[in-house]
């Protein structure tokens, strides 16, 4: 038989099926009912509902719930310290004091941290409390504790034993008063309140040695009391602690807590060593950390020499924003310094990190800052590249003069071409370099103004060679003009076959090749009867690169004179030619060409 | 967790609101009683019928401290719902304390009347 529900108990079974946790307004009205019977009753129902709401409910009314849903609230100890810390900020005595009840009746070590909140309770009844079941637990848990001192003093030796697990102050026992975080520190005020108290050495002792964040957190938390000494402890600590990991440790409690909202902690944070910190360490730190780093150091107490210290190390993080920002703070530096330590972030992957670097080169104060510069002209990031040559400019005749020789050609090349992309003086500084009249100097321009990419600008410059005195400077000059197009550069070439050395005919026949193409042909030829052979050989191979391969006959006259040195230019110009044929074996199927029977002549 | 205020004000209503029905249907209540539960939990203070499903002195109280207002038929209505929601405390002596006098009897109602209340088919066999 089957018996039906009905009053109360009906009453307690639709509950049950209801969203209890909304409910728990109406339902406290049921806990305090004055009869005691029916609110236990009420209780122990409320108590097999696994809800934190429920749980906070019946923890604020634990005095009243009777012992059955008070053993079941305290049969799942997790569930009540989370309510029971909940609760601690509720205004209410009344509850206050049934959750000192509750942690008490817990009988957990890890309630006296939570208990601790209570032992200075406004309300007197709560505090005593506190302190009687302190005691209460402690003893349960350790034995008798250690009454001496001041009876202000005794609750906080008391919970102090009970978390050390001794009657001394050890290093284990520290380590977990540390490890409970702000509960466990303010246990240790009251010691490093008192010179001379007892333990206070011991405590200062392990503060200035132990490792761990936990120790930091600890140290953070004790320079910003109210007592003046312990405060001052922890700072001298903080500031006397060179260890790396120490000082990652201080810069990952940093991130954690906002550099905005250390307060005066963080003026002495910036005496800190963080000089000392390895790329190693900071590979360890994650990038919030290491941004408290920066931020500290940004506006570290000390000379410009200490501050360029400690930001050096940040220069090799592995994050590319800090390597950015820090370099932005060392521009910011009164020091010019920091020349060495930027040099290697100008190959940075990073393009912005190059750009910032190149910007810092000083290319006034170090004489090693031009070729760096140089170099970056050649950079991949075209933001990279103007901005070196726009450090470059004004000067950069001057400073490529003076580095020009050392520079391989690939380096000249690039930059050259960028120079006299970027900087508008730089084509003017080579005129005038031109118009100097001092053969090295003009020649020096020359192997610059060879880079260029285009020749355009300078063609009237490169004609007003042709009545230079030195002929060097003249077949340098009539070389140049070959890369030059249109009947200006015809008009430069007929002017230098004129010449009289044989160096500056032989590129201006070059050149008028290269500029005329097959209607300079008349005028080559007439130097296929030059008395001397290197013209002639140049003119055969100019020739022959045009089409005109009747020169074959010139060329096996010259393979076969006389004169030893019109042989050489004879096989000089062969070589040319099968150069200009291509490979042996396809020189080999052109048979019957001239180059065929030059080189035949040649071994004959 | 997470929930805002408003939500939860929200969630609270219709929980409440909820219950109200799962109640009154569970105990079978009528328009009439329902009504009355409403207005005595008016009257008493209460921003919810629901919470006198909670508290058993309340009702009592409430048609001790109203007698001279009530009508009959509603002091008798409340009583019985007294009966009907409470039916299983009665041992507790939460209706037997306070509000009924020492002889458990409003005092305008004579013995034999409230023996007849107490007697209510309704109250001995609940729906």
């Amino acid at each position: 038989m089957v018996l039906e529900k009905s009053g109360y108990e009906l009453t307690l079974d639709v509950l049950g099926k209801s969203d209890v946790n909304a409910l728990v307004g109406v339902v406290d009205q049921a806990l305090q009912e004055p009869d005691e019977k029916f609110r236990r009753r009420t209780a122990e129902f409320l108590a097999k509902i696994p809800d934190a709401g429920v749980t906070r409910l019946l923890l604020r009314r634990f005095h009243d719930i009777g012992t059955t849903a008070q053993g079941a609230l305290v049969a799942s100890p997790d569930t009540l310290l989370e309510a029971a810390s909940q609760l601690s900020a509720v205004d209410d005595t009344h509850v206050r004091a049934n959750v000192v009840e509750a942690l008490a009746a817990l009988g957990d070590a890890r309630a006296v941290p939570l208990m601790l909140k209570y032992v200075d309770d406004p309300a007197a009844p709560v505090r005593d409390r506190a302190r009687a079941l302190l005691h209460t637990v402690s003893r349960r848990q350790q034995g008798a504790p250690t009454a001496a001192g001041t009876k202000a003093r005794t609750y906080v030796r008391t919970a102090l034993n009970l978390v050390l697990r001794g009657r001394e102050i050890t290093d284990e026992g520290l380590t977990t008063i540390v490890s409970l975080g702000d509960e466990g520190f303010q246990l240790l005020v009251p010691f490093l309140s008192e010179k001379g108290a007892d333990g206070a050495d011991k405590i200062i002792d392990f503060l200035t040695r132990a490792p761990g964040i936990d120790v930091v957190r600890c140290l953070f938390y004790l320079a910003a009391v109210r007592p003046e000494h312990p405060r001052r402890v922890a700072r001298d600590i903080l500031k006397s602690r060179p260890e790396g990991a120490f000082l990652l440790d201080v810069a990952r409690v940093v991130a954690e807590k906002g550099v905005t909202a250390l307060g005066p902690l963080a003026a002495t944070l910036r005496h800190l060593h963080w000089q000392v910190l390895t790329r190693e360490d900071l590979a360890q730190l994650e990038v919030e950390a290491q941004r408290a780093v920066l931020e500290l150091v940004r506006g570290s107490i000390g000379s410009t020499s200490e501050r360029v210290e400690r930001l050096v190390p940040l220069l090799a993080s592995p994050s590319s924003d800090i390597r950015a920002e820090t370099l932005q703070s060392l521009a910011e530096l009164p020091t010019k310094r920091i020349f060495a330590h930027v040099v290697p972030l100008l190959a940075d992957p990073v393009d912005v990190i190059a750009l910032k670097a190149t910007a810092l080169i000083d290319v006034h104060e170090h004489f090693e800052a031009f070729g760096l510069l140089l170099k970056q002209l050649g950079h991949r990031c075209e933001h990279v590249r103007e901005e070196a040559a726009k450090k470059l400019s004004g000067r950069t005749f001057f400073l490529l003069s003076r580095k020009w020789e050392g520079l391989g050609p690939e380096h000249k090349r690039r930059a050259a071409r960028a120079l006299m992309r970027i900087d508008p003086q730089f084509r003017r500084q080579l005129e005038a370099e031109v118009d100097s009249g001092d053969g090295i100097r003009v020649l020096r321009a020359l192997g610059m103004i060879r880079q260029v990419e285009d020749l355009a600008p300078f063609a009237a410059m490169l004609a007003n060679l042709t009545l230079f005195p030195d002929p060097f400077v003249r077949a340098t000059g009539a070389r140049l003009v070959g890369r030059l197009s249109g009947r200006e550069a015809v008009r430069t070439c007929e002017l230098l076959l004129g010449d009289q050395d044989p160096r500056v005919l032989a590129n201006s026949i070059e050149s008028l090749s290269a500029a005329g193409g097959p209607s300079a042909a008349p005028l080559l030829r007439v130097f296929l009867e030059h008395w001397h052979p290197r013209v002639r050989a140049t003119a055969i191979v100019e020739l022959w690169r045009l089409g005109f391969t009747d020169v074959a006959g010139s060329l096996r006259e010259m393979l076969g004179h006389k004169d030893k040195r019109a042989r050489a230019s004879g096989r000089w110009a062969v070589e040319k030619l099968r150069a200009l044929i291509g490979t042996p074996a396809s020189a080999q199927a052109d048979r019957g060409t001239a180059g065929e029977h030059a080189e035949e002549e040649t071994h004959g | 967790m997470g929930d805002s205020l408003r939500g939860r004000r929200a969630r609270v209503r219709r929980a409440t609101r909820s219950l109200w029905h799962e109640l009154c249907r569970a105990h079978g209540l009528t328009f009439l009683e329902r009504r009355a539960l409403v207005r005595a939990a008016r009257g008493a203070g209460y921003a919810t019928p629901v919470a006198l499903f909670f508290k058993p002195s309340v009702l009592t109280n409430y048609v001790r401290a109203e007698r001279d207002r009530l009508s009959r038929a509603a002091a008798e209505r409340l009583t019985r719902l007294a009966k009907i929601l409470f039916a299983d405390c009665r041992e507790t002596g939460s209706l037997a304390e306070g509000p009924l006098g020492d002889d458990g009897l409003p005092h305008r109602f004579a013995p034999d009347e409230l023996g007849q209340l107490v007697m209510n088919e309704r109250a001995l066999a609940p729906v």
